[in-house]
Formats: C-alpha cells, sequence, structure tokens
C-alpha cells in the first residue's frame, strides 16, 4: 500500500503497521459508568415492558393526557410543543413520536441538571 | 446462555425471549459505549446515543435477518446513531480522552516505574491521536483495533467495500504512526539495530 493503497505492503509498511497494531493494545474497551448502565437499563426495561400498551399506536388528546399523567388542558396548551397531526380535523399523536419527544425532554433535562450541578459547585457524574 | 452466539440470542430475543438480550447487553454495553465515547465529545452523549443503540435493536428486532452477522448489525445501528448526532448540529470534534482527569495524572505519575511510564506516555499519546482522526478513519481503526471486527464486519457495519476498509485502517495506521513516531521509532533505526 504504498503510493498505490492496493498494492503489496513494502517492509516499512508493514513495520509500520505491527508497531501500531502493538501500540494499540493499550487502547481498553471502557467500561461504562454504574450510573449510565442503570439509566440505561432503566429505559430499556420501560421499552421492553411496553409501558403503554394500555394505549393504541395512535392518541387522542385525552389518551395523552392520561399516558402523561397531566390534565387534558396541559396538553392543549401545549400543543404546538407535541409532535401532533391533524387528520379530519382532530388532533392526534402517533405514540411513537410520543415517546421520542419525551426521551428527548429526558435528555435535555439531564443536561440542565448536570450544568446547573456544576454551576452550584456540586459534582454530579453522569458518565 | 452465555455459551450461546450472538446470532442464537438474537433469534431468541426476537422470537419474546428478554432474558436473551440481557446477555446481549451484558456482552456489548461497554464496547458500544466505549466506541461512541471515542466518536463524540462527552459522556453524557455518549450516554443518551448507547441507550438510542440498544432501543433501536429492540425496536427493530423483528426485522434483524439471522444470517446478518450481528456485531456489524448492531456497530451499524451505534455509527448511525452518531452520525445523526453529529447531522444534528453538533460537529464532528476533534477531542481526546488522553488526560481527561488531571488530578489522577498528577497524583499516580510520579509513581510509575520506567516501563510503566513509557506505557503510560504511550497509551496517552495514542488516544489523543485516535482522537484526532477524522471521522471514517476512527471508526474503521476502533472497529478493527479494539472492538475486534474483522474487514467483513467493519464494511456490514460503515456500509463500505472491504477494500476500502483496508484502505482506511491503512490510512489510519499511518496516521497515527506519524503522531507517534517519537514514542515507537523509526523503520531505519530498527534495521540498523538489527
Amino acid at each position: 500500500m504504498t503510493d498505490n493503497e492496493h498494492a503489496e505492503p513494502t517492509a516499512e509498511e508493514r513495520w509500520v503497521e505491527e508497531k501500531v497494531a502493538v501500540a494499540a493494545r493499550e487502547l481498553p474497551v471502557l467500561a461504562m459508568s454504574a450510573e449510565s448502565e442503570l439509566r440505561i437499563r432503566l429505559a430499556l426495561d420501560r421499552e421492553l415492558a411496553g409501558g403503554s400498551r394500555d394505549f393504541g399506536p395512535v392518541l387522542t388528546v385525552e389518551e395523552l393526557a392520561r399516558y402523561l399523567r397531566v390534565p387534558v388542558g396541559d396538553v392543549y396548551e401545549q400543543l404546538e410543543e407535541l409532535p401532533a397531526f391533524e387528520f379530519a380535523g382532530e388532533v392526534r399523536f402517533l405514540r411513537a413520536s410520543i415517546d421520542n419527544w419525551i426521551r428527548e425532554r429526558e435528555k435535555r433535562f439531564r443536561r440542565q441538571m448536570v450544568e446547573s450541578s456544576l454551576r452550584s459547585g456540586r459534582v454530579l457524574r453522569l458518565a | 446462555m452465555d455459551e450461546l452466539t450472538d446470532r442464537e440470542l438474537m433469534v431468541m430475543f426476537k422470537h419474546g425471549r428478554r432474558e436473551a438480550f440481557e446477555v446481549l447487553f451484558g456482552r456489548y454495553r461497554d464496547h458500544v459505549w466505549s466506541y461512541l465515547r471515542r466518536l463524540v465529545a462527552d459522556g453524557t452523549t455518549a450516554e443518551d446515543l448507547t441507550q438510542d443503540t440498544f432501543l433501536a435493536v429492540i425496536r427493530s428486532r423483528e426485522g434483524y435477518e439471522p444470517q446478518a452477522p450481528f456485531k456489524a448489525w448492531l456497530f451499524r445501528i451505534a455509527t448511525n446513531a452518531a452520525r445523526s448526532h453529529f447531522r444534528r448540529g453538533e460537529r464532528m470534534t476533534v477531542h481526546t480522552l488522553a488526560g481527561e482527569d488531571p488530578e489522577v495524572e498528577s497524583a499516580a505519575a510520579p509513581e510509575r516505574p520506567p516501563d510503566q511510564a513509557y506505557e503510560h506516555e504511550l497509551s496517552s499519546a495514542l488516544e489523543e491521536a485516535v482522537g484526532k482522526l477524522p471521522g471514517a478513519l476512527k471508526e474503521v481503526f476502533l472497529l478493527h483495533q479494539v472492538h475486534g471486527l474483522g474487514d467483513e464486519e467493519i464494511a456490514g457495519a460503515l456500509e463500505l467495500a472491504p477494500a476500502s476498509v483496508r484502505v482506511y485502517l491503512h490510512r489510519a495506521r499511518k496516521a497515527l504512526y506519524e503522531r507517534l513516531r517519537p514514542l515507537l521509532g523509526d523503520f531505519k533505526e530498527s534495521r540498523t539495530d538489527d
């Protein structure tokens, strides 16, 4: 793999490859922290448990309010923020989109918590 | 169940055996996290993307084809999660994991015997050099060198031709060697030593 990278490698190239390969043994598989693993497991458990199986794939406003455990009025108030669609004059939500929306908000919330703990000088290790 | 292959476990999971997923998660969580941690700028993002990767495995289990190598499939999902993250506006940053914890570094360094000091220096320099590799070279190098994927598996994970994988790997090693030359020595000098 000299000028033509598909050609047979030269002795020097083989030597370099060997050197880098040996050095690369110093690159470990990094271990995830226990806190990270716990958070991920919780999210996966929710998914595997199908926590929202009482609802169909498409939710009405009332169903979404029950799903999120908030008053129906709160859903109407925040309609612009929600991944909604209209069909035959009715507002509906795809449950998968709502689940993704929740996850994004979880991430944003977590970041805010980290930033706020850093500002306050308290160390909150997430990874 | 630990003795079962990835494919066997994935097929079991596809047929509703949740415990098979637990084994796969235990087998690959650190690999996926580690891979993503070296691709993105911080641990929180790596955690989010690791979660997204395994959620995608759960949701895509119906579509898993048993003839597809599991590792290639898993790392393709992880790579796509990282690429989507960059597309969403987080540009591919040049970052390294070397020396991230200065307190630990300064406390431990004076105690190291010479051999360990060299290994530590090499390890830090390597981590830094890998962090500076361009995206595709970094992906190929990490999958090959750290996570043990073969050319065909990397090709499947990154949607490249196997020949391109070999070229990228060659370029990555060459780039790393150029950065590590002061620590690794020189080919001509090694001939003289012989």
